[in-house]
């Protein structure tokens, strides 16, 4: 649905600037914010390739690798867990790793307080992650959990930042703009530093 | 077999529709002409370009369809560029023995103008005189002069932006407003001030103000996608949908020329194509040909056009036909400047790079061991969209989670590197045209080109040139030169160019590799030197016309779009009053 709305969307703004000849550029950042809005993620969702345990066991861990900041959006809210799911949908291998990754946390979670990883406290839960998100914890107890993390860390910020709204984030570009300016915070920040200093 | 479907005889066909083929397309259909347009490849829209686009726009994001990117680290980059490349393996072409030349063909409507960087630059006096002026190569038959009034017209009608500074490398045009510099360029810019060089604004065929019924640009920085919106040049948008809506143009896409068919009287009079749609072979009937398929495929199709009055080639009694091929001399390098790091996040697509620098000796040659110039491309710093791998350095080395790895990757966010692109003018020299392949043909039976190249002194001691003031530039700024990396760039290569292994200067890379080719169908007054005349028509063959790189008789500091342009409208009004007067 996303591809589609967005794709003919995009065509409609087309469309609506040739016949403009002028740009109303205001109506183009609204149509763009539009545009974005209706391809974010959230909402309910069937996960495919994960069990439903699973699918929430995984939401938490984006949600703890990216999580909201200052009403900011987080890794739940840009879609990541979705976008996962459906790459493991098509990639056997990667749905092992991600399987496997998800039990062994689980197991890891009853082993030291009694409870899989949703079920543990916010303090028992980072207190794992603390653990397996370095590499200088590898042992051989702890090595399962660390190479899981690394490609669950990895393809979380892919997702995140790769999402119409986690790319809103971090990157202020790709927007139509009326006019093209360089704030002069940026010229003040860089000139200072420079050889062209007064 | 021909089939003789359309027995038309067309007032105009013209072969090839990119910056050539679209303008006298456009001028020919305005002044009530009708003309027929044969492409190579097929036909799009505006909605076919990926403009304003992302990774989110595919559902794995350039993971790949099989998500292989997480398991075997291998998957194609999300393509969004709007060059449609020739398939090398259905139409290939070859190299002689000890050349290296890269040939680069869009097969689109539109050509190559749908994803140029839009660099749109007069020619100076000296460019159209090179060899008067800078004792090398050779001069055109006309000037800077007679072709002046035409870069003013096509100026008025794309929209070229750019600032006036009255600088003889760098002739002034009709401008719109252009863009502030980037933070980057501000730097490169007071570093060439204060070695006495002066930088300005680019000069994109990019539009800032509406024009002719297209939308000011909104500064999405992705030209190379084509522009959904037609605030860039193209010769697709600009020109050739505009004409067909006129009612006086057709176009045939997918429609591979091979051969111009001559009658009794010695002028063209069929063109035979091929429908690579179906593999039949096609005719259509003209009263004149224009050839714009590019400088290297229209000397290719004269040369396959073969007869018993043209026995050498259609057009070739000079022998010169695919003769003195140039091409751009190109030469990179780049620092890492630290404190761009921590910069302020904001906007920087823009249009593209908003500064360029001209050439600044045109008037020291006794200075400098080289004759031509070269003008400067800046690329670098910038806040870019994120794709698959955003952020990796940052948590990589930072490990951790939550919004500590974030505070990393935001710190991170940023190019702090500035890049510095020569583009040179190269003396033409016979060791660089292009033939028929006695052997190979492409995948429907016309025999393809072969290519030889060979820069010349004037071309490495240019680049050695280069790579002093690049140096000079970016050290000035406080950068570090990034080490070399693969052919044409970098700070400098102990056994660089020749066979000499004192020799230091920079190797460059293949010919045809900045993708500039003119050349092979030169101008000139006198028929046994040249393929065509000052009016672009062929010497031997009066209803056959020139409008791509290929009547370019030298090759100047600057890139040939715009100078391709001029030309054709000024061909192209030629022709039509030829056509008045009955000559054609």
């Amino acid at each position: 649905m996303s591809d589609i709305t967005r794709r003919e969307a995009l065509n409609r703004l087309a469309v609506a600037f040739a016949a403009a000849g002028a740009l109303d550029h205001l109506a183009a950042v609204e149509a763009h914010a539009a545009i974005e809005q209706a391809t974010a993620g959230g909402g309910p969702y069937t996960p495919k390739a994960l069990t439903g345990h699973q699918f929430l066991t995984l939401s938490r861990l984006t949600d703890l690798i990216i999580p909201v900041e200052d009403g900011r959006p987080g890794a739940v809210q840009a879609g990541v867990p979705a976008w996962i799911d459906s790459l493991l949908e098509v990639n056997a291998e990667l749905r092992a790793r991600y399987t496997d990754g998800l039990t062994w946390i689980d197991k890891t979670m009853q082993g030291r307080h009694g409870s899989d990883f949703l079920m543990a406290t916010p303090e028992q839960q980072t207190g794992l992650l603390d653990q397996i998100a370095y590499q200088k914890n590898r042992s051989p107890e702890l090595d399962p959990g660390i190479d899981f993390f690394i490609l669950l860390r990895r393809m979380t910020v892919d997702g995140f930042y790769t999402s119409p709204i986690g790319m809103r984030d971090i990157y202020p570009g790709n927007t139509p703009l009326g006019e093209f300016t360089v704030p002069q915070e940026a010229l003040d920040y860089v000139l200072s530093r420079s050889p062209f200093a007064e | 077999m021909a089939q003789g479907a359309d027995s038309t005889v067309h007032d105009v066909v013209v072969i090839g529709s990119g910056a050539g083929g679209g303008t006298v397309t456009k001028v020919l259909t305005d002044m009530g002409i009708r003309v027929l347009l044969l492409e190579a490849g097929p036909m799009i829209q505006m909605s076919d370009f990926k403009t304003m686009m992302g990774p989110s726009d595919f559902w794995h994001r350039g993971a790949g369809e099989a998500a292989e990117l997480y398991t075997t680290g291998q998957t194609a980059a999300l393509n969004y560029s709007a060059s449609f490349a020739a398939n090398t393996v259905d139409e290939p072409y070859t190299v002689a023995p000890g050349s290296s030349f890269r040939l680069f063909r869009s097969r689109v409507i539109g050509g190559r103008t749908n994803h140029y960087a839009r660099v749109q630059l007069r020619y100076s006096d000296y460019d159209f005189k090179p060899k008067s002026m800078n004792d090398a190569g050779f001069d055109w038959p006309i000037g800077y002069d007679d072709i002046a009034p035409y870069y003013d017209k096509v100026e008025r009608f794309i929209g070229v932006t750019g600032r006036p500074e009255g600088l003889r490398s760098a002739p002034d045009g009709i401008f719109q407003r252009p863009a502030p510099f980037k933070v980057h360029e501000e730097l490169v810019y007071r570093a060439c001030a204060r070695l006495g060089i002066k930088a300005t604004s680019s000069r994109h065929a990019v539009i800032t103000s509406p024009l002719n019924g297209r939308p000011a640009c909104i500064y999405c920085g992705q030209c190379g996608r084509g522009c959904r919106f037609g605030s860039n040049y193209a010769s697709s948008y600009v020109q050739i949908f505009p004409a067909m809506r006129s009612g006086r143009l057709t176009v045939v896409t997918d429609a591979m020329a091979r051969e111009l068919v001559t009658d009794a009287s010695g002028k063209v009079s069929e063109v035979l194509y091929i429908d690579k749609t179906t593999g039949a072979e096609r005719r259509v009937r003209c009263r004149t040909v224009v050839l714009a398929a590019s400088a290297c495929e229209s000397a290719r199709l004269l040369l396959n056009s073969k007869s018993s009055r043209h026995p050498d080639g259609l057009a070739n009694s000079s022998g010169m036909v695919g003769k003195y091929l140039t091409d751009t001399v190109g030469f990179g390098m780049s620092a890492t400047v630290p404190y761009l790091r921590g910069t302020p996040i904001h906007n920087t697509d823009g249009y593209g790079a908003h500064l360029y620098i001209p050439w600044w000796m045109a008037d020291q040659h006794n200075r400098l061991d080289f004759p031509l110039g070269y003008h400067v491309e800046v690329g670098g710093g910038g806040f870019g969209m994120p794709t698959l791998g955003f952020g990796a350095a940052a948590y990589n080395r930072v490990e951790g989670y939550g919004l500590p790895m974030k505070q990393a990757i935001r710190e991170s966010y940023g190019g702090i590197t500035i890049s510095l692109s020569g583009r040179g003018s190269m003396v033409p020299n016979e060791d660089c045209y292009c033939e028929i392949d006695p052997d190979v043909k492409d995948k429907w039976g016309i025999p393809v080109l072969r290519f030889h190249w060979k820069w010349g002194d004037s071309e490495l001691n240019m680049a050695r040139h280069m790579r002093e003031s690049f140096r000079a530039i970016l050290e000035t700024l406080g950068g570090t030169i990034n080490q070399p990396g693969g052919r044409g760039g970098g700070a400098g290569r102990a056994g660089g160019a020749g066979a000499e292994p004192d020799d230091d200067r920079p190797q460059l890379g293949p010919g045809g590799g900045i993708i500039h080719e003119i050349g092979c169908v030169r101008m000139g007054d006198d028929p046994r030197t040249s393929v065509v005349n000052r009016f672009c028509q062929a010497h031997d063959v009066p209803n056959l016309f020139s409008a791509d790189g290929g009547p370019f008789v030298s090759h100047a500091d600057k890139n040939p779009t715009h100078t391709i342009m001029a030309l054709a409208w000024r061909t192209a009004e030629y022709l039509a009053e030829e056509m008045r007067k009955g000559n054609v």
